[in-house]
């Protein structure tokens, strides 16, 4: 057996969490909302994917998008496999395992029993690092879990090869190198780019804010779409666990964002970003406001058309400050093309 | 939010939030979760209810355990049918009572494998005694074979 010397330290995020464990352990000193920063994450998406059997939203980027971006930003050098074949997967996790070497893994939530049985829902896109073996078991590093946790291998072999929406395929990866200097600023700055970009300007109604503004309208039609009242209640409810809940480090990732837009004024040297994060985190207060309102209404089974209204407008305002704060950001951080050397602004 | 604000004292459920500090910057915060240690009760009686209704409906001929298991994984036909590798079309046929009691052993177990539960779990009804013992299949070494056990 392999003793791990991974230091272990929970995270708000699965995936940001993970890669800025495993960018740590390789030399490069960054923290969660930094990463988070650099590879755009923060979204907003009112989506009714069929492999639910409800409509929901999502706050972040697609999985695997924070790796991809933050891995060509910061111009690192990363190892990232899948398998075809389930034996060829646990048996290359084995070998870099043996030989020491911390691996993140994408799994499906679901067969990760050291979480609590209420928390565990079919979901292809969580991350892990692995750190070790010892007999049928492996030792996985979850930000969600206060200690390194043990799993047997017929979980994690299920985790990895789950089939359907966002299908692991056995994904691997690991750092490989890290440069000597790291471009900080242009990181920064495209970090923020594209993230005011895809919410302020993408041309799709379900999208950025106006996937909110859609959010907020489609929400009263809710009651419609549930089998009864219980049903309704729990819907509402999961509001609260997919902003605050489910590892977004609270108000649907707008905390880690002005985290992040502050730690980027002190790199930058810039005071405006310091009075975006400010803005942020009020930003990010009203949608714990909405948090904590649907908690308080799902209990008490007060969903009626009036406090669905209220709920609705609640979440419009959202998107009214939302746009403004982004609209901000991407005048702020022009895209560097052939139209702006022309003066032309986009 | 002020690091005071976000923190709740629930020790079972721990996670990171983000918040500000008393020295004005933001950073990460352990915490217990405020939903689960306040609405953790709550989410139980639904389900409870949600299960005492689908066992209720089967019994009666209604729906298929299938279906049942579905809205428990709160999972769409087309959700468990790419899991599985079926097509979405069988998936919905096995919604059905009379559809379900053709299927076959191998399809009952990519079902069962697709939704992490024993396919013992498909076959019989848990049920709750009065005096409160609960009854559950748990896997055993054998694919196919679970063991019943009772809590008390």
């Amino acid at each position: 057996m392999i003793e791990p010397s991974y230091p272990h330290r929970m995270a708000a995020h699965c995936e940001s969490g993970t890669l800025t464990g495993l960018f740590n352990h390789a030399g490069l000193a960054i923290s969660e909302p930094m990463l988070f920063g650099i590879a755009g994450g923060i979204f907003f998406g009112y989506l009714r994917p069929r492999g639910l059997p409800f409509p929901t939203f999502v706050v972040r980027s697609r999985p695997g998008s924070l790796r991809k971006h933050a891995v060509a930003r910061l111009g690192l050098r990363c190892e990232t496999r899948t398998f075809r074949r389930e034996d060829d997967g646990m048996r290359a996790l084995d070998r870099l395992l043996d030989r020491g070497v911390p691996v993140g893994a994408q799994v499906d939530f679901f067969h990760m029993e050291y979480l609590p049985e209420y928390e565990r829902v079919h979901f292809n896109a969580h991350f892990v690092t692995l750190v070790g073996r010892s007999n049928g078991h492996y030792l996985v590093s979850d930000v969600y879990h206060p200690r390194i946790a043990r799993l047997p291998f017929e979980s994690l072999r299920r985790a990895r090869f789950a089939k359907g929406e966002f299908a692991a395929r056995g994904r691997l990866f690991r750092p490989l190198a890290v440069p000597p200097t790291v471009p900080w600023e242009s990181a920064i700055r495209a970090g923020i780019r594209s993230a005011a970009f895809a919410m302020t300007r993408l041309p799709f109604p379900f999208l950025g804010v106006r996937g909110i503004r859609l959010f907020a309208r489609k929400v009263q039609e809710w009651p419609r779409l549930a089998r009864d009242e219980d049903h309704l209640s729990h819907e509402v409810m999961s509001i609260h666990v997919i902003l605050e809940d489910r590892g977004t480090g609270g108000a649907g990732f707008r905390f880690m964002y002005a985290s992040f837009l502050q730690e980027a004024s002190r790199v930058l040297s810039d005071p405006d970003l310091a009075e975006a994060a400010r803005g942020m985190m009020e930003n990010g207060d009203r949608w714990r406001e909405i948090s904590l309102f649907v908690a308080r209404i799902g209990q008490r089974r007060d969903l009626g058309p009036a406090r669905l209204r209220e709920l609705g407008d609640m979440i419009l305002e959202r998107a009214d400050d939302e746009e403004r704060l982004f609209g901000r950001l991407l005048r702020k951080f022009p895209r560097q093309g052939i139209f702006s050397r022309f003066g032309v602004r986009l | 939010m002020k690091e005071q604000d976000v923190l709740s004292d629930y020790e079972p459920h721990q996670l990171v939030l983000y918040a500000e500090k008393r020295d004005g910057s933001y950073g990460p915060v352990q915490t217990g979760s405020w939903l689960v240690k306040n609405y953790l009760d709550d989410y139980r009686e639904k389900r409870e209810r949600l299960k005492a209704s689908g066992l209720e409906r089967i019994a009666r001929g209604e729906i298929s355990p299938l279906r049942f298991h579905l809205d428990l994984a709160e999972m769409s036909p087309e959700g468990l049918a790419r899991r599985a590798g079926v097509a979405a079309w069988r998936v919905r046929r096995h919604l059905e009572p009379r559809a379900f009691g053709r299927i076959g052993l191998p399809l009952l177990r990519r079902y069962a494998d697709a939704l992490g539960i024993p396919v013992a779990a498909f076959l019989a009804l848990p049920a709750h005694g009065a005096e409160g013992e609960a009854v559950a299949f748990e896997p055993s070494g054998d694919p196919i074979v679970s063991v019943l056990k009772v809590r008390s």
